[in-house]
């Protein structure tokens, strides 16, 4: 039990080097650790439970295959990991693009909306409501504005994280907040 | 700072202060304790966020999630088993192979039983059904 514990407190890079030699506890901790990071962007950004689950199964088991991917020098562990996560979401979205314009595609699914116990007991629809305009942003808006709300990271790593320059990354977010506010209260004048 | 440039680094750097550029955070901090509109500013645009904070919030990430990426993983291993060794042995079975059927297409081509000897004693030397003699 002393070293389960001692296991649950290792850094991500021993656990990374733990992987490496094929260790699934030390992958199971650092899923314990990410998982809701990665899920949590991924399905706030495309809204589809399904597409999130493909993300993070992609993401976790590239880290699988290949745990050396992360080179500790160059970023830090959670912002390259939201890198590894944005461009997946972005590559999800393009495939879904292409798919929409080719004939005899299924009908897109549809936006997932189980009701969570947050939603139950704060305000649901307008929670939803909210869910749907930040859906309506463009991508790296979105990318942006979840980054900052959901994974608390500053600027600078969400700069880093999409491959932009950190006034460009500020643009993104000034944008996105102006539009989200602006649908906000206009719903909030609706209602 | 003025309430437009309080606005404009809301939009930029969000409710939270402290998450702020020093300089900036300074100066906005100045602003509300002077200004009860720059403070009004900031509570609305904090309830603002803390909307966006709840309508995004992630959902659990518990056993069922864990257990499902722990169970494509022994499928992802074995698709990932690629092994250079083996594909450059495959290949140069390959080209050895072909090299082989070159030659003896090209021995074929040849009219006189002669012409053949040599590179079917060859053969024969490298398969082990014929000794050095064979040669000679």
């Amino acid at each position: 039990m002393v070293e389960a514990l001692g296991d649950e407190t290792l850094s991500d890079e021993d656990l990374l080097a733990r992987i490496a030699n094929e260790d699934r506890r030390a992958f199971t901790i650092l899923m314990r650790r990410h998982g809701q990071k990665v899920r949590g962007l991924a399905l706030a950004f495309g809204g589809k439970a399904a597409d999130a689950d493909d993300v993070t199964q992609d993401v976790f088991i590239m880290l699988w295959r290949r745990p050396n991917s992360w080179q500790p020098g160059k970023a830090a562990f959670t912002t390259w990991l939201y890198r590894v996560v944005v461009n997946r979401c972005l590559d999800q979205a393009r495939r879904q693009r292409v798919r929409r314009w080719l004939p005899f595609e299924d009908a897109a699914d549809p936006v997932d909306e189980t009701p969570s116990a947050l939603d139950v007991l704060s305000n649901r629809d307008r929670l939803a409501e909210v869910r749907k305009m930040i859906l309506t942003l463009p991508e790296k808006q979105r990318l942006a504005l979840l980054l900052a709300v959901q994974g608390e990271q500053s600027n600078a790593e969400i700069a880093s994280i999409l491959s932009v320059s950190e006034g460009a990354a500020e643009q993104l977010l000034v944008r996105a907040r102006r539009r989200l506010r602006s649908l906000v209260a206009e719903q909030e004048v609706v209602a | 700072m003025t309430r437009e440039d309080f606005s404009e680094a809301l939009l930029s750097f969000g409710a939270d202060l402290d998450r702020w550029p020093r300089a900036k955070s300074e100066a906005a901090r100045q602003l509300i304790s002077t200004d009860v509109v720059a403070a009004k500013m900031l509570a609305d645009f904090g309830a603002f966020e803390r909307t966006i904070v709840e309508a995004v919030e992630p959902p659990p990430f518990g056993a069922a999630e864990i257990g499902a990426v722990l169970a494509a993983l022994p499928e992802a291993k074995r698709a990932s088993r690629f092994s250079p060794g083996l594909w450059l042995a495959g290949a140069a079975g390959v080209s050895l192979l072909s090299f082989i059927a070159g030659f003896l297409m090209m021995q074929a081509s040849l009219v006189t039983q002669d012409q053949l000897g040599v590179p079917l004693s060859l053969i024969a030397l490298a398969t082990g059904s014929a000794d050095i003699g064979g040669l000679l």
